[in-house]
């Protein structure tokens, strides 16, 4: 098999699978801007390409993935004070200082050798209550027990306030700096996800496997008659397909906006706003898939079928039993790109679907984008949610795209 | 186990422009023969049989198999086994799934198959091979598979579509003797498609000789007998020039003399041949050719040689140790066609030198202009040594 070759082919090859990495590097770049962006504090488009560890939040992901974030505000109109409590034991008194309104609370009597039993990053919880009038002055510990006290209990307790409205807030005392020698309480404020991200990728799951799964059906079915049976009109329509198939589909946004009008009037499940009018249009886009199977049937031998055929099988049977499980690599690569391409679809599925929770992921994540403020490190973390339903097919569908199938069938 | 019987069947791809492929077919295959088809390619013998088969449709006549007409009948029904060309197995099936695949559309019970598969690979010699997939194989151990798939179905009649073309010579020559046995032992009505005489003249019962259509022709089916009918007695030089190797040698000359069982011939060089043709219904003076097989000719101071002589001047010599081939240009044949002569041993001739061939007057043949045959009154056989 080694073929002789020139000695400068060394260089010319060494100069390629330079060019390719850098080439490889160009391309793979803004998909790791994309990736740092996701993981860098607050909403910007510039900044460190490799994010730093002490810049870094996974607040964009937690948002994306639909959990709360937390952060720990100062509520700079408290104060901590301890009341007089029993042997081993504290009660805390966040008393208002005046400078902010603050409504009082004073917890439950809680041991402090439980406080310093707890682990590190663990909190004792502790309940407590705003007190209807404010505790006795006598029973407000001094100074020096407040300090001695605050230490002890700083960082170590979360203290879960009854509301009137019988909610529960969660405050903390913490150090003000790195020394300690202040210490403030913090109230934890919960930053709900904005968007349902994740029921964005669902529908976009969904949407994308539903049509690419009608598409194959669709489109082996058409190309096997188009690539084996010879009918009037055959080459008009197959040509015709390919000429329809070279305008995009934006240029029919408002026909298709006023088709699926009408038709959910009819039949609300594939009308506007619905995954299923929307999955209607994507079978639109089968004409190209059609022509890239047709080409591959094309050149398996049809002495297989007419073989089946001798040997009883009717045209469904030749067509599912003996060309099907032979074309399975092509079928695999049409799954991908009608996969692919259906979720990365912004125009159509911007106009057909309205509902926030019908969003596919695609369209969704442009909500993060309003004029007034861009976010881009949510948009960025939705973003690279998006790709994954895609590589996972991939992976998936890989152990298909093999060649030689028909290997043996016929004299070559 | 059925008879075939083709009668004034036509084929035509394209209506719209009248050029048939096959016209007014008529054979009549009797139960256990073996039938070949042969002819130049481009001559139909293919679509005749995949007519017969069902894969292509019948556009005028009438195919019957086992006494019911079948024109309209899907292959499936026809209970017809077919061996491709190029073997069409599934490449994504074992052997025995390959094998098995008709029986199992038909809903047989797993143990029929399983007994039917078993059967038929012992015929063949397949069974070490049952779980393998078809690229796995050898080139006629696919063949043996592809005919495998026929056996399970227990077809009344097989159609073979070319076979052994894609096998290596010494391979045709085995899997030929196969097939043969295989005739014998199943003892089905075959029809084998082939342009390799050599596979006719051996496996035939009966060869079917077609020839590309003419356009004003009447049929393109030249003459359906048994081989050495064909070879003995052709019905006209299209024949004569096919079944043989290498082909017969065409002089051409007038007829001078009509005798009783013998006719004499003028070359158009001057050499008179006679020949043990009935001439009778031909006219002193008439233009004919002159028919002599290559592997009938005798060397010029043979007492067989009672036809005449032919001198020419050798071309070329080839000498194969078994046999020894002479080229030479004869002027009273066509321009471009060179005179061939099969010796059983080498002769001591160079290229550019004359040489003298006797002809025996019973090997002659004899064709009119239009190539249709006399009949011949004795038929050549060479001698024992």
């Amino acid at each position: 098999m080694a073929m002789v070759q020139s000695k400068n082919l060394k260089y010319r090859k060494a100069a390629a699978h330079v060019f390719m990495w850098v080439f490889l590097a160009f391309i793979l770049f803004p998909l790791l801007m994309v990736v740092a962006i996701s993981f860098r504090q607050g909403n910007y488009s510039v900044g460190d390409v490799i994010p730093k560890a002490e810049t870094s939040t996974l607040d964009h992901w937690k948002l994306a993935l639909g959990m709360n974030v937390h952060d720990n505000v100062r509520v700079r109109g408290a104060d901590i004070r301890f009341l007089k409590a029993d042997d081993g034991k504290a009660i805390i008194y966040a008393s208002d200082n005046g400078t902010d309104p603050f409504d009082p609370f004073v917890t439950a009597p809680f041991d402090l050798a439980q406080v310093k039993a707890v682990s590190p990053k663990q909190k004792l919880e502790v309940k407590a209550t705003h007190p209807e009038n404010a505790p006795d002055e006598a029973d407000i510990l001094d100074d020096e027990k407040t300090l001695e006290l605050t230490q002890a209990v700083s960082d170590k307790v979360a203290i879960d306030v009854q509301k009137d409205d019988g909610s529960t807030e969660r405050y903390m005392i913490e150090p003000n700096d790195k020394a300690g020698t202040s210490f403030g309480v913090y109230r934890d404020q919960v930053t709900p996800p904005p968007f349902p991200v994740m029921l964005w990728l669902w529908n976009s799951i969904k949407v994308a496997f539903i049509t690419a799964a009608l598409i194959i059906c669709l489109a082996t079915t058409s190309a096997y008659a188009f690539a084996r049976m010879r009918f009037r009109g055959r080459s008009f329509i197959l040509n015709s397909m390919l000429i329809f198939q070279m305008f995009p589909a934006v240029l029919a946004l408002v026909a298709i906006y006023a088709l699926f009008n009408r038709i959910g009037s009819y039949i609300p499940s594939l009308g506007l706003n619905s995954h299923g009018g929307l999955i209607l249009s994507y079978l639109g886009g089968v004409a190209l898939h059609i022509w890239t199977i047709k080409g591959y049937f094309e050149t398996i031998d049809p002495s297989l079928e007419q073989a089946a055929a001798i040997d009883g099988a009717t045209p469904w049977q030749a067509f599912r039993l003996i060309l099907l499980p032979l074309s399975v690599p092509i079928l695999a690569v049409v799954f991908i790109l009608a996969f692919i391409s259906t979720i990365t679809e912004v125009p159509v599925a911007s106009v057909l679907l309205m509902d926030m929770d019908k969003l596919t992921l695609a369209v969704g994540s442009q909500q993060y984008l309003y004029p007034q403020n861009y976010l881009w490190g949510d948009f960025a973390a939705a973003a690279v949610l998006s790709g994954l339903p895609i590589t996972i097919v991939f992976l998936a569908a890989q152990r298909w795209l093999v060649g030689g199938l028909t290997a043996g069938g016929v004299k070559g | 186990m059925a008879d075939v019987l083709l009668s004034k069947v036509r084929k035509n791809y394209n209506p719209s422009v009248l050029k048939d492929t096959l016209r007014n077919i008529n054979l009549d295959i009797k139960d256990g023969d073996f039938i070949v088809f042969v002819g130049p390619s481009g001559c139909g013998k293919s679509t005749l049989l995949r007519m017969i088969a069902g894969l292509e449709d019948i556009t005028s006549g009438d195919l019957m198999i086992g006494g019911e007409r079948m024109n309209d009948v899907p292959p499936s029904k026809r209970n017809i086994g077919m061996v491709f060309q190029s073997y069409a197995l599934y490449p994504h099936m074992t052997v025995f799934e390959n094998m098995a695949f008709g029986l199992k559309l038909k809903h047989m019970d797993k143990e029929t198959i399983r007994q039917r598969v078993i059967h038929a690979a012992d015929i063949l010699g397949l069974e070490p091979f049952l779980d393998r997939k078809p690229k796995a194989l050898s080139g006629g151990q696919r063949q043996r598979v592809a005919i495998g798939r026929c056996i399970v179905q227990q077809p009344s009649v097989f159609l073979f579509d070319e076979p052994l073309s894609n096998l290596d010579a010494a391979l045709r020559v085995r899997m030929r003797l196969e097939i043969s046995k295989l005739h014998r032992d199943i003892n089905a009505t075959i029809i084998y498609v082939t342009h390799d005489q050599v596979e006719a003249m051996t496996l035939a019962d009966k060869i079917c000789v077609l020839s590309p259509l003419q356009a004003n022709a009447e049929s393109n089916l030249e003459q359906f007998g048994t081989p050495l009918e064909l070879y003995n007695h052709p019905v006209n030089q299209f024949v004569a020039g096919f079944i043989g190797s290498p082909k017969m040698n065409f002089i051409n000359g007038t007829l001078t003399e009509i005798g009783d069982k013998t006719c004499k011939v003028k070359l158009t060089t001057g050499e008179v041949i006679s020949a043990c043709v009935d001439a009778s219904r031909g006219e002193i003076g008439q233009k004919v050719q002159l028919g002599v097989r290559p592997e009938h000719l005798v060397s010029a101071q043979s007492d067989k040689a009672d036809g005449g002589k032919l001198t020419g001047k050798i071309i070329v010599t080839e000498n194969l140790g078994a046999e020894f081939f002479m080229y030479m240009t004869v002027e009273s044949c066509d321009d471009g066609v060179d005179f061939t002569i099969r010796h059983d041993y080498a002769v001591d001739v160079k290229a550019g030198e004359n040489f003298t061939i006797g002809i025996p007057a019973s090997a002659c043949y004899l064709f009119d202009t239009d190539g249709i045959a006399f009949p011949r009154t004795a038929v050549y056989t060479r001698a024992e040594r």
